[in-house]
């Protein structure tokens, strides 16, 4: 495939390549494209060379689906063994490929620390990547999901910064500390 | 090291929006005070807030239906108290509930797939139980329309109070837990007809759908439409403007078909009747607890004798059977279905289908309909009653140790890490 290289430069001072139709899956830089305002390198101060790449990595894979992963992610939770009518069972097996190969590629991508998910999911957002937004949103939810405050905190390395009359409040009104069932 | 606490309020918000459940949004509120501000509001507590449905267009024996919701959790340990539970073999076992708020504040406990609500609560049981060292996830929900006066019908009808029991799906424009008096909503149940009705808020009365083949048998909210499937397994999607449209052919075979979501898929389970054992040659090569029939024996009751599972295919319009259903487990309740993975039950495997069936008319005390419930394996098609398989039954009752007796199995020294639990 044949496309116009975009030169994206990174806070600090560091320059990547990228396909325009790659560059197409963030809807930043596609704005920036479209409105001719193109002129060489598109400088991007707020995401840094170390997170770049990745970015640029998830838009290779993604570049012109529109970016819609939670299609993916949907359709490839597949592990069932099936019963299908011989007349489209080429266009599945070829269609569940595809699905199971992305999905492990999703899974390897999103194989990072928690320095990075915080990067990338500003990077993402910054951008408007949707679909990457969508991955590293998910996985930061999937860690506060039925979790503790406490441990939510613990997860995430955050200190509780409530005043004391914050946390009066919490207790006496909102009852939000200290959750329980009353059983009648 | 990153601030997760400096996080812009922006990206927290698309991040709180994925949180649905009540104690998530909760509990995501109660991290730091920017964390705080993301959600304004603090989540609403539904029962209180719903309107009355008013009943013009549906039956003409009361003057009214109010909604009320019900919510089925997963509790356990979180791991690290699982780890300073040493001694407790029951410390990693996941516990199965229903809950249902009532006004004010007041929790009534269900069984998880019945509509009997476990009432005395034993003498075991904590009054009040701490949820702040708990890991709880929300499983399923389920709306019930409950009749307005209902008081005169309590002594002349069982469950009088349900409207002929059927199952309601509610879907609201605010798909996150922070819900608002003000935002739209839309139910779904199957009228005594056994066609469609449907209610939207603002409306001023019911709308019987008039497309009826066969009587429905579900009805489902599935990623935000509302689906219904009839006896034959024709399945169909209900606009909000009560249009219907085909979305997969009939499948026909059993007796009684469900739609549960499992893992971002619509299934439907179909449930197979029988008068007994070994009457039916399909049957006969399913291996049936004798046991299992032997308690209803004297009764003239139609049995659960098997169970099939498909999957919708949406873009073919079909129904495609599943052999396996991998490490899910399902559960058909009578007023709502819901899925999980196996491994949130130690002890358990998947595969399996949890249902509720007259397996015992007698009711004794003390069992607030756990008897009731059967369990179907589809790997060998074997189906009994959950009190054969106790690795099974003990998701659901009695409760495990760490919730009826927080000290108990674990030593004395760690007993500031056990829930306060009030006994009464």
């Amino acid at each position: 495939m044949s496309s116009t290289k975009i030169f994206l430069k990174s806070s600090d001072d560091k320059t990547f390549e990228i396909d325009e139709t790659a560059a197409r899956a963030s809807e930043t830089l596609k704005n920036i494209i479209d409105g001719g305002c193109l002129d060489g390198v598109i400088p991007l101060p707020n995401v840094s060379s170390n997170i770049l790449p990745k970015v640029i990595e998830y838009c290779k894979k993604h570049g012109g689906d529109n970016g819609s992963s939670k299609k993916i992610a949907n359709g490839g939770v597949d592990k069932d063994k099936e019963i299908l009518p011989d007349y489209d069972e080429e266009e599945d097996k070829r269609e569940k490929v595809r699905v199971d190969e992305l999905k492990k590629w999703e899974e390897e991508y999103m194989d990072f620390d928690q320095q990075v998910l915080y990067d990338l999911m500003l990077a993402a957002n910054y951008l408007h990547i949707k679909g990457l937004l969508d991955l590293t949103v998910e996985k930061a939810a999937s860690m506060i999901r039925g979790r503790t405050p406490d441990q939510i905190r613990e997860n995430f390395n955050i200190n509780s910064d409530f005043t004391p009359e914050e946390e009066e409040e919490m207790i006496l009104i909102e009852d939000e500390w200290d959750d329980e069932w009353a059983f009648d | 090291m990153v601030e997760w606490s400096q996080l812009p309020g922006d990206v927290l918000e698309v991040i709180a929006r994925r949180l649905t459940t009540y104690f998530d949004v909760l509990r995501f509120r109660a991290v730091c005070s920017s964390w705080r501000s993301a959600i304004s509001q603090r989540p609403g507590h539904l029962p209180c807030r719903f309107p009355i449905v008013p009943n013009e267009g549906f039956v003409e024996t009361t003057c009214g239906f109010y909604l009320s919701k019900r919510t089925v959790y997963r509790l356990g340990l979180p791991e690290n108290r699982i780890q300073t539970c040493i001694g407790s073999s029951e410390a990693s076992d996941g516990w199965l509930i229903k809950v249902e708020e009532d006004v004010p504040e007041k929790m009534h406990l269900l069984n998880p797939l019945t509509m009997t609500q476990i009432k005395p609560l034993p003498s075991m049981f904590p009054k009040v139980l701490d949820l702040s060292d708990i890991r709880i996830s929300e499983l399923g929900q389920e709306h019930v329309l409950q009749y307005i006066n209902y008081r005169p019908f309590v002594n002349s009808f069982v469950d009088a109070g349900n409207l002929y029991m059927e199952k309601v799906a509610f879907s609201s424009s605010n798909s996150s837990s922070a819900i608002d008096d003000n935002d739209a909503f839309a139910i779904l149940t199957i009228h005594v007809s056994g066609k469609l009705a449907m209610f939207k808020s603002g409306d001023e009365k019911w709308t019987i759908i008039e497309d009826l083949r066969s009587p429905y048998d579900d009805v489902i909210c599935f990623k935000g439409k509302f689906y219904a499937v009839d006896n034959t397994g024709r399945t169909v999607i209900v606009e909000p403007s009560a249009s219907v449209t085909l979305t997969a052919f009939p499948v026909f075979g059993g007796d009684k078909k469900y739609l549960v979501e499992s893992e971002g898929d619509l299934l439907l389970v179909d449930l197979y009747l029988s008068m007994g054992p070994g009457d039916d040659p399909c049957f006969d090569n399913i291996n049936i607890d004798d046991e299992f029939y032997h308690r209803i024996d004297t009764f003239i009751v139609e049995k659960t004798v098997h169970f099939k599972v498909f999957k919708l295919y949406e873009v073919r319009q079909k129904w495609v059977e599943l052999q396996s259903l991998g490490d899910r487990l399902l559960f058909l309740g009578d007023n709502c279905s819901f899925s999980t993975s196996a491994c949130e039950f130690p002890g358990c495997k998947g595969n399996r289908i949890y249902f509720t069936d007259a397996f015992n008319c007698s009711n004794g005390e003390d069992d607030y309909g756990f008897k009731e419930i059967g369990v179907f394996n589809l790997e060998d098609g074997c189906i009994g009653p959950l009190a054969s398989y106790p690795g099974y039954s003990k998701l659901f009752w009695p409760p495990p140790s760490w919730v009826s007796a927080p000290s108990a199995g674990t030593n004395g020294n760690q007993l500031e890490d056990q829930p306060a639990c009030e006994a009464s």
